[in-house]
């Protein structure tokens, strides 16, 4: 490049004015659609990253119609992964009854869990009436998330 | 050009390259990436498919952990879970017990896991969902 071709160091400057405007308004466009309460820190600061949950396994709690935990299991989801902004999550816990007896159930709970093994996110769902599961038979127990 | 390896040995994954085009079937044991065409079966015990935005499946999909970025026809069993981005276009029924989908993905199939089987069509998101909807009380 000639050396008459190289603009000034203020010239750039100022030609990156208008751009910094523009990135401004989008910024605050952004802030005045957003329906979250305003955080005390500037969401700009935040990276989008910081919304992830990050993954590790999930369980199924079934309670009985005394709030009573009757069964519980664990699961691994092969691997960590993300879930963020904009994704939607389906969970689809299986039970099956090896008892002898008919369990019954009348709420259930399906927990995301971290790499730490704590409790991230809880997903719960009570049915109207129990509903009774013979020995030897399988119910799925679905869970959705939405980020 | 590294066409496809599907058991590099150290990292465990292969790649099958963009323009690359593989008929018949594929198994592997760790991961494998998908950028180019496979027609076929894929096949994995617990293994990870990742197809990328590039990527071209014509195939039923057997495998531990399904990523779907480029298009997929064909039935698709995860062991573990299938995850649907926003690039993925997908034409057919999906089995696993964790599904994640983000916006945009467009998906068109059955999605089982067991006996419950709620009828997914159409771009995410799906906000009129009923049938999905349904299965969370389901009796």
């Amino acid at each position: 490049m000639k050396d008459s071709e190289q603009p000034p160091s203020n010239n750039w400057l100022q030609r990156l004015e208008p751009v910094k405007s523009i990135f401004r308004a989008a910024t605050s466009k952004l802030k005045s659609r957003s329906t979250q309460p305003t955080p005390e820190v500037e969401p700009e600061l935040k990276p989008a990253s910081n919304h992830a949950l990050k993954i590790a396994g999930y369980s199924l709690v079934l309670m009985d119609p005394d709030g009573q935990v009757v069964w519980t299991r664990e699961w691994d989801s092969g691997g960590v992964f993300e879930f963020r902004p904009n994704q939607r999550l389906w969970i689809f816990c299986g039970f099956t009854n090896h008892t002898k007896r008919e369990t019954e159930i009348s709420e259930y709970e399906v927990e995301l869990m971290g790499e730490d093994g704590m409790v991230i996110e809880r997903f719960g769902n009570s049915f109207g009436d129990s509903v009774i599961i013979p020995p030897g038979e399988s119910k799925d127990f679905p869970a959705e998330w939405q980020m | 050009m590294k066409a496809f390896k599907a058991n590099e040995e150290e990292s465990g994954q292969g790649r099958i390259s963009r323009g690359v085009e593989v008929s018949g079937d594929v198994l592997f044991s760790d991961v494998l990436q998908i950028e180019g065409k496979v027609t076929g079966k894929l096949i994995s015990e617990s293994g990870s498919l990742l197809i990328e935005q590039t990527g071209e499946v014509q195939a039923d999909v057997d495998v531990g952990v399904l990523v779907i970025r480029g298009a997929l026809n064909g039935n698709a069993n995860a062991k573990s879970r299938v995850e649907v981005y926003k690039t993925a276009r997908v034409q057919g029924d999906i089995t696993t017990p964790v599904l994640l989908v983000e916006e945009g993905a467009i998906l068109s199939g059955a999605i089982t896991m067991g006996t419950a089987s709620p009828r997914v069509t159409g771009a995410f998101p799906l906000e009129g969902n009923e049938e999905l909807r349904k299965s969370k009380g389901a009796t």
